[in-house]
């Protein structure tokens, strides 16, 4: 399996346990993990290299300064990134959210997995299907 | 149209003299002379017969006798006294007697009377007289008292065989309720007249008239000449003095045997309150003065009888304030209207005189003393309703209306009915007993009219006729009717403000459940999330550093991961909680005993609280609910139950049922640090923790649990001491 994936998670320790799922599991995949959401819509808002744009950008609902949906809505306004599939990864079951999300053009809502134990059998098959059987 | 000779009609009986035109009879009595002028010709134009004799002229002469020709010397006086429509009374000489002139006016008719001048009293005496009069008046305490006093004054200024004091009741029926008559006569005190003695035109006249006599019975009237007047109309002597009485009155009077009579009326707010009436047993004649002393007296006694009777009602409502503010604070207790009025040491009844009472509100009847049958008191209630008699509705002899009320008139013969708020059937009632009583007529009343030959005239019989009252009771008084109608008003003042409150808990309830729901979903994500942590970087240590650790390192790492995971599965728990008030709730019959089994595994005892013992009753009953909430409840509850007491020296728990009730009452029993009882409602609010901070906890737990019972319909209660252990009862409905 091979890529470019974008993840915004805000938490130190799911980037982490994100980062070395990645890496043991799809050492072939290249995971870039912005830690703040701010941060994250500047990286976006300035991203030129039109022939490498993310195969997949994986984003946290909650966070602090500028929530997950929010830059949803805002990473859909650069056209650069308006067909970019995008996957919602929440901790929230609540379906106000799970609406917003897919009104705001997201491509999938996930549930964040509980454990490290289903997050590192959770990553590979999303990968798989936007980066392989999607592409 | 009728032309007006035939206003008056042919037969006049007591089956119609109701409607007999008493003001046009055209007849006046015999002691009074009559001369009516028409201001505009400046003509005489009416005049009473006996006029022609009394200035020896011919009737055909009538437009041709002028006011000398009448008063002579005096004419010129007499002229402007009329020209300025003066109704003062003045004395003259006509034909050698003197004569007092009672002048009064009627569109372009000027009618002057004449009455004769019999002894007179001095101007000093009658001077006393008046004072006498207000100062006795006014110094009786009671109404009966002054009645009474008026009897005696009346007597005593006029010399009437007999004076009496007759009072109307809601019919129209009369009752001498005070008497003054010479020794001689037999006593008619406490008498009652029907309605038909007195018809009603004759009571209206007498709201305008006050004091009429009939000087004697006896004589014969004189006509009014001419009868009817060029467009054909009788003349209307409705203000005349001297205006004759119905020949059916005199008839009556006849048969009572009566040679004269004074009657005045007591007008009380507006209203004919009563009458006095005065009996001669030979004609008798009052002068003008005399009569006027006795209006005076009548208007002294009318304002006395209204400020004394309105000072008696306020007095009686005033007696109720004290009583009505102790009802309202039983209703404010609890906002139970119901229990307030009736359960409490002081009921409705103690506001009125009555024996029953009942409230109708929210489609419940609660009732106090002696009342008809809850479905009699509902039937009654809609037909009240239904006939539309406004928001209060009174009787005493209640069958009369509602013929159903004969099933319950010994105890319900009067009703007092309130409505608490327009267009709702809900409403207090108040219910008085039938009272059988003899009530003595002056004669039959029901033979009030017999039919002689042809003709139907007065009863001829006036002895005492008694009758049993039956279907009666005593009438409602105004200060009852009053403090009922404010009792009505207290009533919904308590309902508006109970809805308010509960307007208000439920607007917090709701704040509250939006809270929970809110807390729920910051622990999902807040506990997630360092939990995912704990449990990634154990699961990191499992994968590349395992075998490089001893077997307690092993086993350290190992409990980690498993605690995480259960930590996972109470936040589940927390999660499907608040997911309660929007999933359908799924009902069944489950094992109690166990669901108890299953929750004491959840809660690890072993580890946690190894010094508590936990004694669980066998063969516990079978329960209906939600499984899954109900084991929500248990380990909310049993968790409590070990976390408060086991600090103590031995912490016991107990679980069991009372199965005396049905459905079983579960509950929960510890040894704990308990609750201060003053605080058993708050406990079960969310984050209304009572407890010192050594105590872990979120401060949701029992509100969880309250949560889960309320899903149930059922109820949730506790009692507890501070240091002397809690127990928390739950039943939850069957169905």
């Amino acid at each position: 399996m091979k890529g470019f994936i974008v993840s915004v998670e805000d938490n130190a320790n799911d980037c982490a346990l994100m980062r070395r799922i990645f890496e043991r599991e799809m050492p072939l995949v290249k995971i870039h993990i912005l830690e703040d959401s701010l941060t994250a819509l500047a990286w976006f808002q300035s991203f030129k290299d039109v022939k490498n744009t993310p195969d997949l950008i994986l984003l946290d609902i909650k966070m602090p300064k500028l929530d997950g949906l929010s830059l949803l809505k805002e990473i859909r306004k650069i056209e650069l990134f308006t067909n970019s599939p995008i996957v919602i990864m929440s901790s929230s079951d609540q379906l106000s959210d799970r609406d917003k999300a897919y009104a705001y053009g997201a491509n999938s809502y996930l549930e964040k997995p509980k454990s490290y134990t289903e997050l590192k059998e959770m990553l590979p098959v999303i990968s798989n299907y936007w980066l392989t059987l999607n592409k | 149209m009728s032309t007006p000779s035939k206003l008056y009609p042919k037969k006049i009986d007591l089956t119609n003299c109701d409607k007999e035109p008493i003001h046009l009879l055209g007849q006046v009595q015999s002691h009074a002379y009559l001369f009516v002028i028409d201001a505009l010709k400046k003509q005489l134009v009416r005049v009473s017969e006996n006029v022609f004799n009394l200035l020896s002229r011919k009737r055909e002469d009538i437009h041709t006798i002028s006011l000398e020709d009448i008063f002579g010397s005096t004419a010129g006086t007499i002229n402007t006294h009329i020209e300025g429509k003066n109704t003062q009374a003045i004395e003259v000489e006509v034909k050698e007697k003197r004569y007092v002139v009672i002048t009064h006016y009627k569109e372009d008719l000027i009618y002057i009377e004449l009455e004769p001048i019999v002894a007179q009293a001095e101007a000093h005496i009658v001077q006393r007289q008046l004072s006498d009069i207000i100062t006795d008046l006014s110094q009786a305490i009671t109404v009966s008292g002054m009645c009474d006093k008026t009897a005696n004054l009346i007597k005593e200024l006029t010399g009437y065989d007999r004076v009496m004091v007759y009072k109307f009741d809601q019919n129209w029926n009369g009752t001498i309720i005070s008497e003054s008559r010479d020794v001689a006569l037999e006593s008619w005190l406490g008498m009652h007249y029907p309605a038909t003695d007195i018809p009603q035109q004759a009571r209206k006249a007498f709201l305008t008239q006050g004091v009429r006599i009939i000087a004697d019975v006896k004589s014969k009237t004189a006509a009014v000449y001419p009868e009817l007047n060029e467009q054909g109309f009788p003349l209307d002597l409705t203000n005349c003095e001297s205006r004759a009485s119905s020949p059916i009155h005199i008839e009556y009077l006849e048969n009572m045997k009566v040679g004269a009579t004074l009657t005045a009326a007591i007008i009380s707010n507006g209203n004919l309150w009563g009458l006095i009436a005065c009996h001669h047993y030979s004609p008798k004649f009052i002068n003008y003065y005399q009569r006027q002393t006795i209006k005076f007296l009548t208007q002294v006694f009318s304002t006395q009888l209204t400020l004394r009777s309105s000072n008696e009602v306020l007095t009686r409502i005033n007696a109720t304030v004290a009583t009505r503010t102790k009802l309202v604070e039983q209703m404010s207790d609890g906002w139970d209207v119901h229990s307030g009025l009736t359960e409490k040491t002081t009921s409705m009844l103690s506001i009125t005189e009555a024996t029953g009472g009942a409230i109708f509100l929210e489609n419940k009847i609660s009732t106090v003393g002696e009342t008809p049958a809850s479905e009699d008191i509902l039937d009654l209630v809609d037909w009240i309703y239904n006939s539309q008699m406004g928001d209060t509705y009174t009787s005493h002899n209640l069958t009369k209306e509602y013929d159903k009320g004969k099933a319950f008139a010994k105890m319900a013969s009067g009703v007092l009915c309130v409505f608490i708020a327009k267009g709702e059937k809900d409403c207090i009632l108040w219910f008085k007993p039938e009272l059988k009583q003899v009530i003595s007529w002056g004669g039959n009343p029901e033979k009030a009219v017999v039919e002689e030959g042809k003709r139907l005239t007065p009863r001829k019989s006036f002895a005492k006729w008694n009758q049993e009252q039956v279907l009666t009771s005593l009438p409602w008084k105004d200060y009852e009717i009053a403090s009922a109608q404010a009792l009505r008003t207290s009533i919904s003042n308590i309902i508006i403000s109970r809805y308010q409150e509960v307007k208000e808990l439920n607007d917090k309830l709701k704040e509250a459940y939006k809270e929970l729901e809110s807390f729920s979903y910051s622990v999902s994500h807040d506990l997630r999330s360092p939990l995912r942590g704990i449990d990634g970087f154990a699961q990191i240590i499992k994968e590349d550093y395992f075998e490089s650790l001893d077997d307690y390192g092993k086993n350290a790492i190992q409990t980690i991961i498993d605690s995480t995971s259960k930590m996972n599965t109470l936040i589940d728990d927390i999660l499907a909680f608040s997911g309660i008030g929007k999933d359908q709730i799924a009902m069944g019959v489950f094992d109690m005993q166990e669901l108890v089994g299953e929750v004491l595994q959840f809660l690890q005892l072993d580890k946690k609280y190894n010094n508590n013992t936990i004694e669980v009753e066998g063969d516990l009953p079978k329960a209906y609910g939600d499984r899954g909430m109900i084991f929500q409840l248990l380990s909310n509850l049993i968790g409590n139950a070990l976390k408060y007491s086991h600090t103590e020296e031995n912490p016991t728990i107990y679980i069991g049922a009372r199965r005396d009730e049905s459905p079983a009452v579960f509950f929960i029993k510890d040894n704990g640090i308990g609750f201060n009882e003053a605080h058993k409602e708050k406990i079960f609010g969310v984050f209304n923790r009572l407890v010192k901070d050594e105590f872990e906890g979120s401060g949701i737990g029992l509100a969880i649990a309250q949560r889960v019972v309320d899903k149930h319909k059922g109820t949730i209660w506790a009692e507890g001491k501070v240091d002397q252990g809690a127990t928390f009862y739950f039943q939850l409905p069957i169905r």
